[in-house]
């Protein structure tokens, strides 16, 4: 009865007094069994045999803010390609999940512009020629890359717009020599390089002053840090930069309204674990974990929705004894076809 | 600076929105919704001859202009979908839509529709599209040679020549129809005006600034043969007000005080504030140099078929109510879609001309025989106490 009468932690004064008995403090027992990590491991273990795949975009939440962004309402345009009119409108707005994202655009800070401007007058905020001028240039400064994944590849993205086709032009290189030589950004992927620092260069030209200029807005470069791993009987890798889902079955109607006649899909609920499970470079157990909407959307890549974006509506997590993360759900609601989530790449 | 461009002021022929479903008489609703979304894609339209002016006094209409050059632009979300209620398709915005509209009756006079009685002008019309080569190879102006009666008598004809002047046209080469319009109306004209169809022919019809147009008649008599030629007129041509080409008609109207609701539909917040101010500015500024009426094209050119006699007059009372954000499908929460009311008040009208093809009067009509013995009855004068 020591330990009653003394109220020392463990017994409480209620029930057994027996040496090395951890019920009066079940937290122990959990953590010492591991039980969280196991359930996790279980859950993953599920996802890993039934779940799909699932690419993954989530919007950076620092940055510079894009050019399209209006204070008067406190956001920046929705169909804007360099920010996609994520919250706060920072470029590059939407980032693939396993990819790292190289970019140069009108809103950069480290850009130089030569016989060239920022315009607002398109939506959204684009670059053009200066008055007067027939040639101009955009150009980064160097951004440091390494790719070293298994099955890692370069892939490109270019948001140029040429009004007068017969009489003016856009092109976009990159170099890997801090601009000494350029390469058409169409080659990126064919070179492939490794390891360096790589800029951007856009040139517009038109063949007289008189014609409309063309436009320049963003390039995108990415490669995977996630190696591609582990095939499977049906031709895909089990891992690579992708995420995986459980999800319900979707409920779906068709209605007539006052605009026309659309498919509606109710929210589909989906769940995953925490996010380090799918990328090791995530640290386990943090933030980084947690998918936070509401700029977020997946892209199923198997099953009968295969092909279908899905943007997040509300999300919950699980993190039973504080640990980060069992599992987490979210609730996600199908993009219109020809929505702004239509412009992520 | 903003410029203005007189050229571009003054009253204009609406063209249908749909030119495969002009407008019908009668069909007040869908007809003032036409004319709206044609007005609207026009004032849109940076190709159009006013866009100069357009760009320069509101810059930002540039990305919200329609009839982006070239599918690569589509992107520039620079397209302003003009759509009329029941679109196919839900996803095209920034939208501008004609949705719905109330009407209410107005009646233009006491118990009947009737409006006025019409008949138009005789005239003759040119076989030949130009623009007409009226040099003259003799070195003496080509002239053509009408007789009209512009008295309205039917017995004192007027011979009026039409000369082609080198010191009016300096390219007579290669001269318009509407530089003959232009020129020859307000030169020598005084009988008989000059006007260009539809399909770019001359049209000379009986009745100026110092003739009747009715009861009249309009003949070619002379000329030299190449300037006929060349317009496509042969001696001879001629038209009378009772000929077989004269339509006596009756014409009536239906007219009704309007409101026509105008949606603006964005999938960005940035996006329905611009529009809406541009929506507005088209309504209270820039139908300024149309008087804030529209017409119909049979206004301007009488062979339209059918006729388009609608006119519409803005009561300059443009309205936008309440904003509204709307979830997408499922719900979603954050990709809103941001809409905006807006309703038009006019007034509008609409002309039927209905050829009269029976006198009224009973005793004239075919089927009663005339003959000079009455039978027995009460007459006026036979025995009248």
């Amino acid at each position: 009865m020591g330990c009653i009468t003394d109220n020392r932690k463990g017994c409480k004064g209620y029930g057994s007094s027996a040496v090395g008995y951890w019920g009066r403090d079940i937290y122990k027992r959990l953590v010492e069994d591991q039980t969280v990590a196991k359930e996790r491991v279980d859950l993953q273990d599920m996802i890993m045999s039934t779940g799909v795949r699932a690419e993954l975009w989530t919007a950076v939440k620092t940055g510079t803010k894009c050019k399209c962004y209006k204070e008067s309402n406190k956001a920046s345009d929705r169909k804007c390609k360099s920010c996609h009119g994520v919250i706060d409108g920072f470029v590059p707005g939407y980032v693939k999940f396993g990819f790292e994202t190289l970019w140069m655009s009108a809103s950069d800070s480290d850009i130089t512009l030569t016989n060239m401007e920022v315009t607002n007058t398109f939506k959204s905020s684009k670059a053009w020629l200066t008055d007067g001028s027939t040639t101009g240039t955009i150009e980064s400064g160097d951004k440091a890359f390494t790719r070293n994944a298994i099955g890692s590849t370069w892939e490109t993205d270019v948001s140029t717009f040429v009004r007068i086709a017969a009489s003016s032009s856009v092109v976009v290189e990159y170099s890997l020599n801090s601009g000494l030589t350029w390469i058409d950004i169409a080659q990126l992927s064919v070179v492939n390089p490794s390891v360096g620092v790589i800029r951007f260069r856009a040139t517009l030209t038109r063949t007289t002053s008189a014609i409309l200029s063309p436009l320049f807005e963003i390039v995108r470069a990415r490669y995977s840090h996630i190696p591609y791993e582990v095939n499977r009987p049906d031709g895909n890798y089990t891992w690579g930069p992708w995420i995986r889902v459980m999800r319900g079955s979707p409920t779906r109607k068709y209605t007539k309204s006052e605009y026309g006649d659309f498919l509606n899909m109710g929210d589909v609920t989906f769940w995953t674990t925490g996010l380090s499970f799918f990328d090791q470079t995530l640290v386990k157990e943090s933030d980084q974990e947690w998918l936070e909407g509401p700029n977020v959307k997946i892209k199923l890549l198997d099953g009968v929705l295969a092909g279908k974006f899905f943007a997040m509506n509300n999300w919950q997590t699980s993190d039973p004894a504080g640990y980060k993360i069992v599992a987490q759900t979210f609730k996600m609601v199908p993009e219109d076809l020809e929505g702004p989530a239509y412009l992520i790449w | 600076m903003a410029i203005l461009n007189r050229a571009d002021r003054g009253f204009r022929s609406t063209q249908p929105y749909d030119s495969t479903d002009p407008p019908r008489f009668s069909q007040l609703v869908e007809t003032a919704k036409d004319a709206f979304a044609y007005e609207l894609s026009q004032f849109f339209d940076y190709t159009t001859s006013d866009a100069s002016y357009k760009l320069s006094e509101t810059p930002n209409i540039q990305k919200f202009a329609i009839n982006p050059s070239g599918s690569s632009t589509s992107s520039l979300e620079t397209a302003v979908t003009l759509i009329m209620a029941n679109a196919d398709k839900v996803n095209k915005f920034p939208m501008v839509s004609i949705t719905s509209s109330s009407i209410k009756e107005k009646k233009m006079g006491l118990g009947s529709n009737f409006a006025t009685t019409v008949i138009y002008a005789p005239r003759i019309v040119g076989r030949n599209v130009g623009p007409f080569n009226l040099q003259s190879s003799t070195g003496t102006d080509y002239t053509i040679t009408l007789t009209t009666y512009p008295s309205g008598d039917m017995t004192t004809s007027v011979s009026s020549i039409i000369t082609f002047s080198s010191l009016m046209f300096p390219n007579l080469i290669s001269v318009t129809c509407e530089q003959l319009v232009r020129v020859i109306n307000r030169s020598m004209g005084l009988y008989y005006t000059l006007s260009e169809t539809s399909t770019g022919c001359l049209s000379i019809e009986a009745g100026g600034v110092a003739g009747k147009s009715y009861p009249n008649s309009v003949t070619i008599t002379a000329g030299d043969p190449e300037a006929l030629a060349a317009l496509g007129f042969v001696v001879g041509d001629t038209d009378s007000s009772y000929g077989l080409n004269a339509k006596p008609s009756h014409r009536y109207v239906v007219a009704g005080d309007m409101t026509v609701n105008i949606d603006i539909i964005t999938d960005s917040i940035n996006t329905r504030t611009e529009l809406a101010d541009l929506v507005y500015n088209f309504f209270a500024f820039f139908l300024e140099k149309r008087r804030f009426e529209f017409f119909g094209r049979s206004y301007f050119d009488r062979d339209q078929t059918p006729d388009e006699w609608f006119h519409i007059v803005l009561k300059n009372q443009f309205t936008w109510s309440a904003e509204v954000a709307k979830a997408r499908q499922g719900g979603e929460q954050y990709d809103m879609i941001y809409a905006m009311r807006g309703s038009v008040p006019i007034f509008i009208e609409d002309f039927i001309d209905r050829q009269v093809v029976e006198e009224p009067i009973f005793a004239e009509q075919s089927d009663i025989a005339f003959s000079e013995t009455l039978p027995i009855g009460d007459y006026f004068q036979p025995n009248y106490n």
